[in-house]
């Protein structure tokens, strides 16, 4: 098992490589210039910009100076390459004094916080509403436990959000429209208060919820069927032990791995979201990054994408492990 | 698809504001303290004066650093700032600006906003201070303006403003050390500026950041400790405006307190000021009208939402000193043809335009909005074959004659092609209605078809500036400085437009009116360059906007000038407000 992560973590590298070389190149090739603003710049000032962050060198040079940076070797002017020791993705170019480092320490918490809230949101009332709807196949409360899924695959969260706004914010006043209140701060790692978390939150779960619940429900109307079910009732067991613990247990795989990409992306910051709810999380600086050809922006956010999906993906597989005592990594 | 679905988050939000509901949009209890929050739309990008280089820092950095000169906050004239006094030459080539604290101040005495106050103004010999007591002198002006001009600093576009002052070009080029800049202390309280061409604009200038002093002592202490944009933290700042840096959590605010060393201190009334970077209309107007905010400033609102808001007593207007216009290629045929120019012109009706945006916008003849002293240009005539057009009004018929003696008769040439050329755009809703109006009238009065390109704000900004592009592009411009000089300098060699156009007579021109050492003639001959710049017609003038702004009824004292810089400094909130 050990040797398996191992295996998997070293793979990992050159995946990174291969979709930094391929964003950079993709970067490169984007037309637009990252310092163009409302107003246009004067050449002189323009060079100006461009030599303070190396974009007057050749590409190759640039690429080279980029990788360097990420194992940890910065290079400074007159100085050559210099070992800080830890990776780095380099400036912002639109944030002019802040490094690409610095920002996801900013946001990662905050859409850390609001993916894992959104996340167990989800995996409650899915996981809920799915086993609701499998054990009382073909009722009533399956087929709106269906219906409810189905709306909520459909109804995407940029209609969603504004729907719950308008009810929740506009017409009751029950709740903040937008923007999130901090009930605890430590440094970098901010929790918002219940009160202004739970709109994003909700907007943000519903298409889980509505994934999670079907794959719970298929899974567990299948597994409901397996004889070692009927070996748990014939031992007289509790109905909620059999379904919950027994049936569940084999049920639940295609929900695990449909968690690893959906944690991910969660957890790294959802672009409409969090934009929609005005929240400081990594989402926004997507698609300014990109909308303002912030290079480092762009390579740093990709990379960082990339490794927590494959992070998560690894999660994944071992987690099959643990639940599922039939499989085995050698 | 997001951003039209976000515009529908729009619609969502004012449905939710039934005419039934009341005379203002949304909620209008006052907060309890003087706490002001202010809707700054969006992340500011630095909070270094030198670098700034977007709208958003344009509404907060002059309540923290303040120029030798500030902005009244209504007209948007040059007014007291760490200066009160200065003396020009004759020919605006040589100024020297007397700084709070000296002793004999000689020259013209700035006006100040007193009248806005209640607040006695402080008098001018004692000097203003930074937010960590040191005196605000001279040299702090020279460290500043020569660290801004310095290559490596990579200052914003604003930079270019230097350029008049003598060596600044060649600086910025990196081929002159930063301390030769014209620049030199007479004393301690006494700065001397010399220009390399005549600037008699020059006060007027000097409130922009790029203009701003920067605290020298926490810069090169930052600088020391390795990294110098460890200056801009809330620990580190000093300041010498009206509000200092309490704190900054990116994209989520920004909030000033009140600077208690401040000159005018006793004139401020505000305790803090909140700036959200809410970005998205939707969200801005949701945070609005549940209160949690309290103003939005102009040029936000889409015109869509402003007619939704229509009625409401907080939705207010104001005329702006900006330009809308098209910039087009005049060497590339068929453009280069100045009857064909003359002929795209004349064949628009702009009044359409102004009424699809409904915030007031005055359709436009000639490009400098209309000012004190200096009305708007309505009419040019040109006599082409002894018959004479005005050029710059609505006139189709003439324009497809026009168009007929330049050889394209009915839109097609003589080999029977029709002309067809390409507009580009800034990917904004407003841009591509107003594109398609346009485009609908070219098509049927002159029979010349135009294809519509709209792109990402950074490709557009950039087609701009490199002026690359083919056939036409959407092009704007705000004054950064209320006098018509910023309007028609945009059009001098290399040109700040899009424009292809250049002229050395034009520039010429310009120079020798900016020279003129009385007032009234100096405006008199910038009129008459205007009509110079006209009768080539470079771009073709659509409208001069208008800003329309929400501001909650219990803020006083903030007031939406030409410039859309919103100063802090006079604002207060009534506590008691109730709606009668």
């Amino acid at each position: 098992m050990f040797r398996y992560i191992l295996r998997r973590l070293l793979l990992m590298l050159p995946m990174v490589l291969v979709a930094l070389t391929v964003t950079f190149v993709m970067v490169q090739m984007a037309p637009g210039s990252p310092f163009s603003s409302q107003r246009r710049l004067p050449p002189e000032i323009e060079a100006n910009l461009k030599a303070k962050y190396g974009f007057d060198q050749p590409k190759l040079v640039q690429y080279t100076r980029y990788m360097a940076r990420l194992v940890g070797f910065r290079y400074v002017a007159q100085r050559g390459y210099q070992w800080q020791g830890y990776p780095d993705f380099g400036d912002s170019t639109k944030y002019k004094d802040k490094s690409v480092n610095q920002i996801i320490k900013e946001a990662l918490p905050v859409s850390a916080v609001l993916g894992l809230f959104a996340y167990a949101l989800a995996l409650a009332l899915g996981l809920g509403i799915g086993i609701l709807a499998a054990y009382k196949q073909n009722t009533w409360i399956d087929h709106s436990a269906n219906g409810i899924a189905m709306l909520g695959i459909a109804v995407p969260n940029f209609v969603l959000g504004p729907v719950l706004v308008l009810i929740f914010s506009l017409t009751l006043y029950w709740l903040p429209p937008a923007r999130l209140e901090w009930a605890y701060e430590w440094g970098y790692l901010r929790i918002p208060t219940l009160r202004t978390l739970l709109l994003p939150a909700l907007t943000l779960s519903a298409v889980y919820v509505a994934y999670i619940a079907r794959l719970t429900r298929t899974g567990l109307v299948e597994t409901l069927k397996q004889e070692y079910i009927r070996t748990a009732r014939a031992k007289g067991l509790p109905e909620w032990r059999v379904v919950t613990v027994h049936a569940l247990r084999g049920a639940i795989l295609p929900v695990v791995s449909f968690s690893g990409p959906a944690l991910a992306f969660l957890l790294t910051g959802t672009v409409v979201v969090e934009r929609m709810f005005a929240i400081p999380g990594l989402g926004a600086y997507f698609i300014d990054a990109a909308n303002n050809r912030d290079h480092f922006l762009i390579l740093g956010l990709t990379a960082f994408g990339a490794i927590a999906l494959m992070l998560a993906n690894l999660a994944v597989d071992v987690t099959y492990a643990l639940i599922d005592p039939r499989i085995r990594y050698e | 698809m997001a951003r039209r679905a976000f515009l529908a988050g729009s619609a969502v939000v004012l449905a939710a504001c039934h005419p039934a509901e009341g005379e203002y949009f949304g909620n209008t209890t006052p907060p309890a303290k003087q706490r002001l929050v202010f809707e700054n739309i969006s992340e500011p990008e630095t909070l270094d004066p030198a670098k700034t280089q977007s709208a958003s820092e344009e509404r907060l950095l002059p309540s923290m650093f303040e120029g030798l000169t500030t902005l009244h906050p209504v007209t948007m004239e040059a007014i007291t700032g760490m200066a009160t006094h200065y003396t020009a030459s004759p020919d605006f080539t040589r100024f020297t600006f007397y700084l709070r604290g000296h002793p004999n101040p000689s020259g013209i005495r700035l006006p100040d906003a007193s009248s806005l106050t209640l607040a006695p103004p402080p008098p001018d010999n004692i000097p203003a201070r930074w937010s960590d007591g040191g005196v605000v002198t001279a040299h702090d002006f020279l460290y500043s303006w020569r660290r801004a001009v310095a290559p490596e600093t990579a200052a914003g576009f604003g930079i270019a403003y230097f350029n008049c002052i003598e060596n600044a070009a060649g600086i910025i080029a990196g081929k002159i050390a930063p301390a030769k800049l014209g620049v030199t202390a007479r004393d301690d309280f006494a700065i001397s500026i010399q220009l390399c061409r005549p600037a008699p604009y020059f006060p007027s200038l000097l409130w922009t950041f790029w203009f701003c002093p920067v605290p020298a002592r926490a810069i090169e202490s930052a600088k020391k400790g390795g990294a110098e944009a460890l200056w801009m933290n809330a620990r580190n700042i000093i300041v010498n405006g009206p509000f200092t840096l309490a704190r900054w959590r990116p994209n989520d605010y920004v909030v000033l307190r009140r600077n208690p060393r401040y000159y005018a201190r006793s004139s401020v009334r505000l305790e803090e000021i909140c700036f959200l970077p809410s970005r998205d209309e939707p969200t801005m107007l949701s945070l609005y009208k549940a209160g949690l905010s309290h103003a939005i400033p102009g040029k936000f609102l889409t015109p869509e939402a402003v007619a939704g808001l229509r009625g409401k007593r907080d939705l207010k207007r104001e005329p702006a000193a900006r330009i809308s216009f098209y910039s087009l290629d005049s060497l590339q045929p068929p453009f280069d043809n100045i009857l064909v120019r003359y002929a795209l012109n004349m064949a628009l009706d702009k009044k359409p335009i102004a009424a699809y945006l409904a915030g007031g916008e005055l359709p436009a003849a000639g490009v400098v909005p209309p000012m004190r002293m200096f009305p708007p240009l309505q009419s040019l005539p040109v006599t082409v074959d002894g018959q004479t057009y005005d050029v710059l009004s609505s006139d189709p018929a003439g324009a497809r004659t026009l168009l007929a003696k330049a050889g394209y008769t009915g839109g097609v040439d003589k080999q029977g092609k029709r002309i067809s050329f390409k507009l580009t755009i800034n990917q904004r809703p407003r841009a591509l209605k107003t594109a398609e109006i346009l485009q609908e009238q070219w098509r049927q009065r002159l029979g010349i078809e135009v294809m519509i390109g709209s792109v990402t704000e950074s490709i557009w900004a950039e087609a701009v500036s490199n002026k690359r592009y083919s056939g036409m592009i959407e092009d704007a411009w705000t004054a950064n400085y209320l006098d018509p000089n910023d309007f028609l300098e945009m059009f001098g060699s290399p040109g700040a437009t899009g424009a292809t156009w250049t002229s050395a007579s034009f520039d010429g021109e310009l120079e020798r009116a900016n020279a003129a050492p009385d007032a009234t003639e100096r405006l008199h001959q910038l009129a008459e360059a205007e009509r110079t710049l006209m009768r080539v017609m470079p771009i073709v003038p659509l409208y001069f906007d208008s800003f329309s702004f929400l501001q909650k009824p219990f803020v006083r004292g903030l007031w939406n000038n030409p410039g859309d810089v919103p100063l802090f400094k006079y604002t207060s909130i009534d506590t008691h407000w109730r709606a009668s």
